[in-house]
């Protein structure tokens, strides 16, 4: 189990991170939001140990987090980086000899990730020579290639294209099936639903929100409804607790104050029988995010 | 299991700059300008034209017989009766030159385009000429003008601290020797410094060392790399020992190149070795002082600015080593010469002038060793601190500001 306990971070007179407290077991996704200097990163550099912590401690499995360790710990950096003048072969094999894996199994791990990956070129081809798309599947794959018990991703999806997304989801779906811990950060609020048994928001280094993705929205109660129902604007906007409407797609979006104010318009809308869409859910990960955003900006 | 990091990340470096042309560039320049050299001093030598030059002599037998038989002078002397057939002859090209003599004085005349003449010999073969016709006028005998005539024979020892070199003064030589050992060594210096700052450079900006240090610890990537490079260095060395056995052995068998054994004569295996080393340690030094200035750059683009204080360190002593010859006891240069960071180029230069003994090397090189084990040690912590670390400003203020604090506690 990885144990963030109590970790804040000062520069100088600015706190990065304050008493960040997370837990992540094995075989568990930790998200990690906030929008962009929320803190996330100087996170991970405390608990690479690129940085020491003003207070607090990083524990694995309640030790530090020592060389030994580091042998079976992925990191997947914001900014990629991969000789570009090398093989694909020479520097995949390097990373994973780093990490401890034999020159002769890295091998035949990496021919059989290229091939579940589909990268399009040959294990001898210069890093140079591949695309932007590919060059990022071998990233993803120095990363991984040996089997990483605790697994830290910065920023995963930025820079893919909606396949190579894909792709990375499935590929941290299955690192978690195996019991990797895994903690990554992203913009990608889908993706973080997704992916995230649990979440952690940071905003200006304060933890604003933490826990299931489902705990965090049902907090937020049943505030939104998608509605396709054949009655006017008026007629719903009339409804007490109705705070806001707006076109969505082929129906209506209303945010409602209270969500009791639900049984209202469900009555109005089906009025005259059956009607196509009615659906009464929390506010998305994305919304909440927007909204705590906000309310950061307005403190 | 840092040990095993140390020695994969050492191997890494090893072997992906092994296989760059720029290596073997480095290591092959100064053997082929070498080799370039003595090829043409060779072709030279054997192309040249070993006719000797015609000489046509007016009216004197005698003197026509004494250049003929002159064999430091090396002419065919041809006698005419007189001075127009003479003149007829060099403008037919038959003659290289044509020599008349009135009252003990001589006119040359040559052509411009004729055998080249040694005047300094042929003025001595002519004062020889009048010295023995103004004896006979004199009666004097051939032995009494010869006693006379014969010249005081000056030979030159050098006694130095090796001892005495019964081959005489090799002063310009040595100064040779001396101007281009600095040469090489500063450009081997100079490049290996690039080698390392480029090396740490690229990772820190592609942010690749992001992923190392997750893997290993900044230790392993600080001496990974300098022991990796260091071993580039090291097999440099050992390809030029081997071509200095191969030139050893074969150097002196070939007598066209008897000007180069001679510039290489005072050289022995005790002085190659010692510089060797020296030059060996005080490459490791410089990078581990570059691979603290690198570490702070964000970009390719600042390395050559970020290693400015660097370079300018090594030339220092690289500019002393020109001052060298002459001054065996100037104590400026003798005390710099011990100095690290400047001993690579002054005490192998004093070594090979013989102004310095062989223990007071091996001083140099204790100084450079210790100099070395601080450096490391102290160095690490700031590279520690500089190779994550992204900072806004002049690049080249921050590497003297971190080097001023490089043994802060």
């Amino acid at each position: 189990m990885i144990e963030l306990t109590n970790l804040t971070k000062q520069f100088g007179d600015k706190t990065a991170v304050q008493s960040l407290n997370m837990q992540v077991q094995p075989g568990e996704v930790m998200g990690l939001i906030g929008q962009n200097g929320a803190g996330k990163t100087t996170t991970f550099r405390m608990i690479l140990d690129f940085i020491q912590p003003t207070e607090g401690t990083v524990r694995w499995n309640e030790e530090p987090i020592d060389s030994q360790k580091r042998q079976k710990l992925g990191f997947l950096p914001e900014e990629r980086g991969l000789y570009q003048k090398e093989t694909v072969e020479n520097q995949v094999l390097y990373f994973a000899e780093l990490h401890g894996m034999k020159r002769v199994d890295a091998r035949i791990a990496l021919q059989d990730w290229m091939k579940r990956l589909n990268v399009v070129g040959k294990m001898s081809d210069k890093v140079q020579s591949l695309s932007k798309g590919n060059a990022q599947k071998i990233q993803l794959i120095a990363t991984v290639i040996f089997q990483p018990d605790f697994l830290i991703l910065d920023e995963p999806f930025s820079g893919l294209d909606p396949v190579n997304t894909e792709l990375m989801m499935e590929e941290i779906l299955n690192l978690k099936a195996q019991g990797a811990m895994i903690i990554f950060s992203s913009h990608n609020m889908a993706g973080v639903e997704k992916l995230s048994d649990q979440i952690t928001m940071l905003r200006h280094g304060e933890t604003v929100l933490q826990g299931r993705p489902s705990e965090i929205r049902n907090q937020f109660g049943r505030t939104n409804i998608y509605l396709e129902a054949p009655v006017s604007d008026e007629a719903l906007l009339a409804i007490p607790g109705v705070e806001k409407l707006e076109q969505q797609g082929a129906g209506r979006h209303l945010q409602l104050r209270d969500e009791q104010a639900g049984r209202q318009v469900f009555e109005v809308a089906t009025a005259d029988g059956y009607i196509p869409v009615f659906a009464q859910e929390p506010p998305t990960l994305d919304a909440i995010f927007r909204e705590e955003v906000a309310a950061g900006e307005r403190q | 299991m840092q040990m095993k990091q140390l020695l994969i990340v050492m191997r890494q470096t090893f072997l992906s700059r092994l296989k760059t042309a720029g290596y073997w560039l480095l290591v092959l320049t100064p053997v082929l300008i070498v080799a370039a050299i003595a090829g043409v001093v060779f072709l030279m030598q054997a192309t040249q034209n070993n006719t000797p030059a015609q000489v046509g002599v007016v009216q004197s037998k005698t003197l026509s017989r004494d250049l003929d038989q002159d064999k430091a002078l090396h002419v065919k002397a041809i006698y005419y009766l007189n001075a127009t057939q003479a003149k007829k002859a060099l403008d037919k090209d038959q003659l290289d030159a044509m020599l008349t003599e009135k009252q003990g004085n001589f006119v040359l005349t040559k052509r411009a385009d004729g055998q080249t003449l040694n005047q300094a010999t042929l003025k001595n073969v002519l004062a020889k000429y009048n010295t023995t016709r103004r004896a006979q006028q004199l009666h004097l005998k051939e032995r009494d003008v010869d006693t006379l005539t014969q010249s005081p024979k000056i030979q030159t020892h050098v006694q130095s601290k090796k001892g005495v070199n019964q081959n005489g003064d090799n002063s310009t030589a040595n100064y040779t020797f001396a101007v281009a050992l600095g040469i090489l060594i500063f450009m081997f210096l100079t490049s290996y410094v690039g080698m390392i700052a480029q090396e740490i450079a690229n990772e820190k900006s592609s942010r690749i060392m992001e992923i190392l240090l997750a893997a290993t610890s900044p230790g392993v990537q600080f001496f990974g790399k300098i022991g990796g490079i260091g071993l580039l260095a090291a097999l440099h060395g050992l390809i030029y020992v081997v071509l200095g056995l191969v030139v050893s052995v074969y150097l002196p068998k070939i007598p066209q190149l008897q000007q180069v054994n001679q510039v290489l004569q005072g050289i022995d295996w005790n002085f190659a070795l010692m510089t060797l080393l020296i030059v060996f340690v005080s490459i490791l030094l410089y990078m581990v002082l570059t691979a603290i200035v690198a570490a702070m750059v964000n970009d390719l683009s600042q390395v050559q600015q970020a290693v400015a204080p660097v370079t300018y360190l090594s030339m220092f002593g690289y500019v002393l080593t020109f001052l060298i010859n002459g001054q065996p006891h100037n104590v400026f240069l003798n005390v710099v010469s011990y100095l690290p960071f400047f001993s690579q180029t002054l005490m192998p230069a004093r070594l090979g002038l013989q102004y310095a003994s062989m223990p007071e090397a091996w001083i140099a090189l204790g100084l450079e060793v210790v100099a070395l084990y601080l450096l490391a040690k102290y160095g690490l912590r700031v590279y520690k601190q500089n190779v994550l670390t992204y900072r806004e400003g002049n690049i080249t203020k921050i590497a003297w500001m971190s080097l001023k604090g490089l043994f802060k506690s």
